[in-house]
């Protein structure tokens, strides 16, 4: 095969490998993007989420021999249980009576979140030893042309746009969906509106926690020995930087943004290598920021 | 918004009491459960024996009935090795660092039991004697979590908190270099077992650190000559971690399959702990090459051969540092077989006293039957890897390089060190002025049916080159 059409062809499957990953990404991202837009919360420990997802997978394969795709329910609903216990046990007591979320609320929550963070990740390496982990899961691959594309990164690509979409549903179909977007938008007047703001509150961060949950049992199909307990140092910039691209509060930005970085890191790695690839996607944060603080969708 | 266009009252205090006392519940439920997967998980592990998590003290003295009944050292001149009836005197500490925990865990763990069998073979053996009395080897060590931030203060606690008169360095290049300037700084001999990057020596002027394995530019060689003897057509994708020991390793495989005129067609590193390789497989399968050599260390091995099976075939793959542990076999199963590997020792080599003698060099410790068995006894039947191999040499020469400069002095150690050319279970050991590793040499191992066999070099191989790697 001749140079460019090497290239070509990496670049192809860098493409495709980059679509699939950005989905998994863009689930991780909405987990962030929720508490983020409802509660006004920049969750540090959101990566200590997906670490948690991932290890609970990781566990419900070793004991009990699931595989890792049907552990992403049971994930959700710890996340779902463990973000409501979050909400009341920290965000409450910050939270409620609240007009508005101002802008001490943020640094309070931003605050309390980090020694979440290091609390979890600590605890993790204790219980957990720093060891790699991983499940060993072969869904097999299919090939077309000169590419052999792994089958898992479908399904769980298929999965975590079904999943978004799911959630972009439930926030704009549904009542509760719509309290907690009046929640988010104005509590006073949610309030007026018989909408109680603790619910709806604790039930958002609850929904956060669940999605990031299952978006970490969906990486361990794609990174074959990459659970540990520090994993979540990755995973949390990754999910900022997706955040920001897409526009705080907004679902499908989560998606347009996990799409972009995953085919600027894979794409990227080609050309760039692992490392650069990487600092590239981080660096796509400054002109965002600058040029379009509101995210690339609008 | 219509659904809420007409206000509903409020939920009543009680209700939202109730709400909040069901999600206080249901989390208190999930913490249980987090923490019984956890203890599970941690007793399954084998419980605290099984891996100190942090600060041990190795046995000053291993009771072992089966090894005292066996034959004592071999050795062309056994008279060197005991000077008359000495005195107990008391016990040399010998400190070190070892990864328990993080990305080196199981190098590190096979390395420490490699460790204290040579410990308890030292110390069941009469000790090392100086100057008339005899002292038993005490190992002192920390958990470094594999990670090299953690080593300067533990070899600093080592050495003036805990007494080490004696150090050994950490496994890895990347930590070894971390702990090196130590052995300088504070005026302490330190073994290098797990080190082998050519740079920690060649970059800096070290007095104190030696090498007893052979070095990291030697690693890949053997599987360059074995592709240009036998397909000297196939083309060469090299993908490795881009740490010192392994871009190293890779680069002068590199120039080496160049020099050979053998064509490599793709190159790629990754950092440490990357957790997807699927672009670069696939790459170096578009590039067209047939052979893979590179990687790293265990976890990335691990991952590079999980990875492959949805990526790429090659018809050649050969990995750094995983393949020879036991449990790259035990995880990946039929993936493994046809594998291979560098290794810088296997229980199957022929280092003997009689070969030692024949080679005119001194002979010292076990022979290679003699630490498989002693091993085995401390560790439940296990078999060495070469971590335990080469961790286990470098205590057994410096054992007799204490016995032979007949004095705990840095310097006179160092000296003696210097001077030594022997022959261990573990091969021939001599360093050059920098105390860089010249004599060792390695073998290259294939999973063939689930066994390791060592491949090359023709001299001492068990077994031909099972060709071509078909996955399963």
């Amino acid at each position: 095969m001749a140079d460019a059409s090497v290239i070509v062809a990496q670049v192809i499957f860098g493409l495709i490998r980059g679509i699939l990953l950005g989905c998994v990404f863009a689930l991780i991202a909405l987990g962030l993007n929720l508490v983020w837009g409802i509660a006004k919360v920049v969750n540090i420990a959101h990566g200590e989420l997906v670490m948690l997802g991932a290890y609970g997978a990781y566990f419900l394969n070793l004991f009990l021999g699931f595989n890792p795709l049907l552990t992403a329910p049971i994930d959700a609903a710890l996340g779902l249980a463990a973000g409501l216990g979050f909400y009341f046990a920290i965000l409450h007591r910050e939270l409620r009576g609240k007009e508005a979320i101002t802008l001490q609320s943020e640094m309070v929550t931003l605050v309390a979140t980090f020694g979440l963070s290091l609390a979890i990740s600590n605890l993790a390496n204790i219980a957990f030893t720093g060891n790699f982990v991983g499940i060993p899961f072969d869904a097999g691959s299919i090939e077309i042309g000169f590419l052999q594309i792994p089958l898992a990164g479908i399904y769980v690509a298929v999965l975590s746009v079904v999943i978004i979409s799911l959630t972009h549903v439930l926030l704009n179909r549904t009542y509760l969906g719509n309290a907690i977007r009046a929640y988010s938008q104005d509590i006073p007047a949610a309030k007026l509106m018989g909408i109680n703001p603790t619910a709806v509150a604790a039930i958002g961060t609850g929904l956060a926690f669940a999605v990031t949950m299952a978006g970490g049992a969906f990486l361990t199909t794609l990174f074959p020995t990459g659970i540990n307990p520090y994993m979540g140092a990755l995973y949390a910039p990754i999910s900022y930087v997706i955040v920001v691209l897409g526009g705080p509060g907004r679902m499908w930005g989560s998606l347009v943004g996990g799409l972009t970085l995953g085919i600027v890191i894979d794409v990227g790695q080609i050309f760039l290598g692992v490392e650069i690839a990487y600092a590239v996607a981080f660096l796509l944060l400054i002109p965002v920021l600058l040029l379009r603080p509101e995210g690339i969708l609008r | 918004m219509s659904q809420t266009s007409e206000p509903e009252p409020a939920p009543p205090a009680s209700k939202a009491g109730r709400t909040k006392l069901i999600a206080i519940v249901v989390a208190i439920v999930v913490i249980l459960v987090a923490l019984a997967a956890a203890a599970i998980y941690y007793f399954r592990l084998g419980g605290p024996c099984a891996t100190p998590a942090s600060l041990s003290d190795g046995p000053a003295t291993v009771a072992n009935p089966a090894w005292t009944a066996a034959p004592v050292i071999q050795s062309p001149e056994p008279t060197d090795k005991a000077i008359g009836s000495p005195t107990q005197a008391g016990t040399i500490t010998v400190g070190f660092t070892i990864s328990l925990t993080g990305r080196y865990t199981v190098e590190g763990t096979n390395s420490l039991r490699g460790l204290n069998a040579t410990e308890s073979w030292i110390n069941t053996h009469g000790g090392i004697t100086v100057g008339g009395q005899t002292y038993d080897v005490r190992l002192k060590y920390y958990n470094d979590q594999s990670d090299s931030g953690n080593v300067n203060q533990l070899y600093t606690t080592l050495i003036q908190q805990d007494g080490a008169q004696f150090l050994l360095a950490p496994y890895s290049s990347a930590l070894t270099t971390a702990a090196a300037p130590i052995a300088d700084g504070q005026d302490r001999v330190m073994m290098s077992h797990g080190g082998a990057a050519d740079t920690i020596w060649t970059s800096t002027n070290r007095v104190n650190l030696v090498e007893v394995l052979s070095p990291a530019s030697s690693y890949l060689k053997g599987s360059v000559d074995w592709i240009k003897a036998n397909h000297s057509t196939d083309r060469i994708a090299v993908i490795h971690e881009s740490d010192s020991f392994s871009t190293l390793a890779a680069q002068s495989a590199i120039t080496y399959a160049r020099s050979l005129g053998l064509t490599v067609v793709y190159n790629a590193s990754y950092p440490t702990g990357t957790t997807d390789l699927s672009t670069q497989l696939n790459a170096a399968k578009l590039a067209c090459a047939d052979a893979l050599i590179g990687g790293g260390h265990f976890n990335d091995g691990l991952l590079i051969m999980n990875q492959l099976k949805t990526t790429w075939t090659p018809k050649f793959v050969s990995l750094l540092v995983a393949v020879t542990e036991p449990s790259f076999q035990a995880q990946l199963q039929a993936t493994a077989n046809k594998v291979l590997g560098p290794s810088q020792w296997e229980s199957g080599v022929t280092y003997s006293p009689a070969l030692a003698q024949t080679t005119g060099i001194d002979w010292f410790g076990p022979t290679p039957a003699e630490f498989t068995q002693l091993y085995g006894t401390l560790n439940a039947g296990a078999s060495p890897s070469y971590h335990s191999a080469e961790a286990g040499a470098a205590l057994l020469v410096l054992a007799d390089a204490i016995r032979r400069a007949n004095s705990l002095n840095t310097a006179a150690v160092r000296a003696a060190l210097g001077t030594m050319h022997i022959m261990t279970f573990f091969g021939e050991f001599q360093i050059d002025s920098r105390g860089l590793q010249v004599a060792h040499s390695m073998v290259v191992v294939q999973w063939q049916a689930g066994a390791l066999k060592i491949v090359q070099p023709q001299d001492v191989a068990e077994s031909p080159v099972q060709y071509p790697y078909t996955g399963s």
